[in-house]
């Protein structure tokens, strides 16, 4: 659900840091109030764990991926605001660290799986469970339930931020400059994909996590379910209703998004979004039970809705059996420890039966999927080493580097114009050679990340399929146009910028310098140390993760049947979060006996000298030329 | 028969963690059935990459791991046959206890193996107790693995690979956190397995016990390689080979 900066027009973007920042500063408040010192390793691994669910992801057509979120979970253990402080603050690493999600999009990407998922997830779980304590089996599959809904919610959010796109922000011949697909095409694909997967995949997490906290970390639930936060619980609650009845109004009405669209907005904005009507025969197919959708009516369309939800909940409710059923086993009478020893049991002494082996297949993408979370762990890890070097970007104050960066994207996400990305990308390139960062691993790192988010959007608008213009070629019925091959480049391009953009000034500011900058640039300390726990927790999550992989490798000789893989997700990220959430408390006292109090000390910055200068000039001509020649003045 | 195959063999193998470290060099070494192997070696020697290398769970940067004369690699490993004769053969305990557990209970984590060799809940059932009762750990059954003390640990990480009754008994450092009590009865198991016909490789420190538990060892010098392997009397006996690879003072 990560939107890369290259998806959303800079005025959504804008907007949605309005929104967001007031919603951030009652956060702030709140959770300086409330935040206990135990609490605050709780809520940077509960971040941490948030990344680590965040990384297993498929890609969604509408331009992003689909992934569970951690949201509803990390609500029900630390308060809503906290929750979405930590979301927050995790979305921020995910993006300045491993360019997943943009810098610039951070506030549209914070509202969808930082306030959207938190509030709508907490406010319904309350909803479910009433004024009861929450630690009874009831309220554990209202979490799971509230968790569902959380999460489409966010996506739906999502696909209407995408899906405004290409009606606000298109060239004169009706190019889409952003995300290419509309409300029709971008919102189904969102919500539908996490109506069948990743909302199922969260509610798992969240049952199982609960029920197995409910067990090894009893006072955890005990302490934060009661109802305690006034405002945040009226707010959530209110979302929550509104959600309620959402669809019961989709189908009442007749009406729904798709239908919706074509009519209400050409008229709103005097514009239909180019080529909408012929994408619908052809990005409709990819999608699985998207056959629903655009059907003869809105009372189809809400159908669809309704049985891609109902799938959802059956998975869920499948697996909360099994969860239950399992734990129904009556606790063995606790006896004292026994001495080890006598003779080997007589199996131990014969080899082993003879058995058939199990078929079932499954697993390995997780495996890969984790593969992939090393590797970009691993690299950020030696990103440090690079960042300590000496370098043109490195010697750059690190204030004047943060400001400089902001206008640099800012100005990738307001150009138009072909030669202007290019030139910008020559610049980035000999910029990093200068800074002595590896090219090589540079290019490669930046190709792959702009590959899995932009391929699925930049192939069909190349096609003729959301594009019109004049047609290169034309086979089995697809042709190629020159708008739509234009557009593609176009969109690809200021993707691997913004991309480019994030990695290289990761590269060269290390952890510490980043984190003073912002200091310098008023983000308040609590933000910071929370931020720097998280970064450092990630590392642990991943590191632990990894080695409960390796310890299954060790002793699994069969595959996995569906329902085990189920099972391995749900229980194996309950105790990924219980692991990690022990280690860090011993992580956390390690850091106190040694004097730890907050995250940045003190410690002055250097003053801003002739290359700073130079920089930021720099920065500010690149915005100057972006937006004068994209003909944003005529 | 023709040929002898070796129930584990290593030929010219090196290895190199993605960082760049070096951990292993040149290593070519064999196993048979009935063996009891000690690997010797200061720390950051490369004992325990070579042991998860025997283990299947990373693969030589160059040279090849050989398992009953077919190649471990992780291609042939994902194939669903010889994943599970070599899962089943060889039981590997971690050095590090707390990474070796990964179930939401004690009970959990010892029946995982047994889940995974097709045998049926009453048989699984059945192992479980006995092992728990055969290491004196029935009163932690219920309890999460994370949450035990760390001789606890590593007493359910050797229940949890016991469980399975593996041929090959891979131990890294087993003796570590154990009290002297449980030390004793550790290699008190160690040597009824071998009577049982069981094949150990043993990797420890712990040179006082190591008669006792092994009778051919593998001595891995600073520089991860090979320096001396044989008979043990003769290694234990040479003060200078001691000496040179770090393990007496
Ligand atoms: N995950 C890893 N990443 C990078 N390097 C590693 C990793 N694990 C081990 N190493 C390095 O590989 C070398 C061998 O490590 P290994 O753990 O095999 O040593 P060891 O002989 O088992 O030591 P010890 O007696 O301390 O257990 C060491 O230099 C170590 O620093
Ligand atoms: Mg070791």
């Amino acid at each position: 659900m990560h939107i890369p900066d290259a998806y959303l027009s800079p005025a959504t973007e804008a907007v949605a840091f309005v929104v967001m920042a007031p919603i951030w500063m009652v956060a702030v408040r709140k959770t300086s109030h409330s935040l206990s010192s135990r609490q605050t390793p709780l809520l940077s691994v509960g971040a941490a764990f948030c990344f680590a669910v965040q990384m297993f992801n498929i890609p969604a057509i509408g331009g992003t991926s689909a992934h569970a979120l951690g949201a509803t979970l990390l609500a029900i253990l630390v308060g809503p605001w906290a929750a979405l402080m930590g979301i927050s603050l995790e979305l921020a690493i995910q993006a300045l660290l491993f360019g997943d999600g943009g810098i610039l999009s951070l506030g549209a990407n914070c509202f969808d799986m930082g306030f959207v998922a938190v509030f709508v997830g907490y406010g319904l779980y309350r909803l479910l469970v009433g004024s009861r304590s929450g630690s009874g089996m009831r309220s554990i599959v209202a979490a799971g339930v509230a968790a569902y809904v959380g999460t489409v919610s966010a996506s739906f959010s999502a696909g209407l931020l995408l899906g405004i796109q290409p009606a606000i922000a298109h060239d004169q011949a009706g190019h889409a400059l952003y995300c290419p697909f509309g409300l029709s095409v971008a919102i189904p694909a969102m919500v539908i994909t996490h109506m069948l997967v990743a909302g199922p995949a969260e509610a798992i997490i969240t049952v199982a996590a609960l029920a197995y906290l409910r067990r090894t970390y009893p006072e955890l639930i005990a302490d934060h379910a009661k109802p305690h936060l006034g405002t945040g619980l009226r707010l959530a609650r209110g979302l929550a209703w509104v959600l309620v009845l959402t669809p019961l109004g989709l189908i009442a009405n007749g009406s729904a998004w798709g239908e919706w669209e074509l009519t209400e907005l050409r008229r709103m904005v005097g514009y239909a979004p180019a080529g909408i009507m012929q994408a619908k025969p052809i990005i409709r197919p990819l999608l699985p039970d998207y056959g629903f959708a655009g059907s003869t009516g809105g009372f189809l369309v809400g159908l669809g809705y309704l049985v891609s939800a109902f799938i959802g909940c059956a998975l869920v409710a499948g697996f909360t059996r099994t969860l239950l059923h399992r734990r129904t086993v009556e606790p063995m009478e606790q006896s004292s420890p026994g001495a080890p020893g006598g003779s080997l049991p007589d199996w131990m002494v014969l080899p082993n039966p003879p058995c058939t082996v199990s078929s079932s297949h499954g697993g390995p993408w997780l495996e890969r999927a984790l593969l992939r979370m090393r590797e970009k762990v691993a690299s950020s890890i030696a990103s440090e080493t690079v960042a300590r070097q000496a370098g043109l970007l490195q010697s750059v104050q690190p204030t004047a580097k943060t400001v400089g960066f902001l206008i640099l994207l800012l100005s990738v996400a307001v150009s138009r114009s072909f030669l202007v990305l290019v030139l910008l990308a020559l610049a980035i390139l000999v910029s990093s050679a200068a800074s002595r960062v590896p090219i090589a691993d540079f290019v490669q790192r930046v190709g792959a990340t702009t590959a899995f988010f932009g391929l699925i959007v930049a192939v069909p608008v190349a096609f003729q399929t959301v594009s019109p213009g004049s047609t290169i070629w034309s086979v089995f019925g697809i042709t190629v146009s020159v708008g739509g091959v234009h557009s593609a480049a176009l969109i690809l391009l200021r993707l691997a910028c913004g991309i480019g953009l994030a990695i290289l000034w990761n590269l060269t500011t290390p952890w510490r310098r980043l984190i003073r900058s912002f200091h310098s640039l008023g983000v308040p300390n609590l933000v910071l140390t929370t931020a720097t726990l998280t970064y450092r927790y990630l590392f642990v999550t991943v590191e632990t993760l990894a080695d409960m992989v390796e310890a299954r490798t060790s002793r699994q000789a069969g595959g996995l049947s569906k329902r085990e893989a189920r099972l391995y997700a749900g229980t194996g990220s309950a105790v990924l979060f219980s692991k990690s959430l022990a280690f860090s408390e011993e992580l956390h006292l390690a850091m106190q006996s040694r004097s730890f109090d907050s995250f940045p000390k003190s410690e002055p910055s250097r003053r801003l000298s002739g290359v700073d200068f130079v920089f930021l000039l720099a920065a500010i001509a690149a915005l100057a030329i972006s937006y004068g020649v994209s003909g944003h003045v005529a | 028969m023709g040929c002898l195959v070796m129930l584990l063999e290593l030929r010219d193998v090196a290895y190199r963690y993605v960082d760049g470290a070096v951990a292993l060099e040149r290593i070519s070494m064999t196993v048979e059935t009935g063996d009891r192997l000690a690997i010797l070696g200061a720390n950051g020697s490369g004992k325990s990459t070579l042991l998860r290398i025997l283990n299947g769970l990373i693969f030589p940067t160059s040279g090849v791991a050989l398992f009953r004369g077919q190649e471990l690699s992780e291609r042939a490993l994902s194939a669903p046959d010889l994943k599970h004769e070599f899962r089943r053969t060889v039981g590997f305990v971690f050095q590090n206890a707390d990474a070796q557990l990964f179930n939401a209970t004690v009970e959990e984590e010892i029946a995982f193996g047994p889940g995974q060799l097709g045998l049926s809940r009453a048989e699984t059932h059945e192992r479980t107790h006995d092992v728990m009762r055969f290491l004196g750990i029935e009163h932690l059954s219920e309890r999460p693995p994370f949450r035990l003390s760390g001789g606890e640990k590593r007493k359910v990480a050797i229940a949890s690979v016991l469980s399975m009754n593996p041929e090959v008994l891979i131990f890294d450092e087993p003796f570590l956190g154990l009290d002297p009590r449980s030390q004793a009865w550790l290699v008190r198991t160690i040597t009824q397995l071998q009577s049982a016909g069981k094949t150990t490789i043993v990797a420890t420190h712990t040179l006082d016990t190591l008669p006792k538990i092994a009778d051919r060892a593998l001595v891995l010098s600073e520089a991860h390689q090979v320096v001396s392997a044989g008979p043990l009397s003769p290694i234990l006996a040479d003060e200078n080979l001691l000496r040179s690879a770090n393990l007496v003072e």
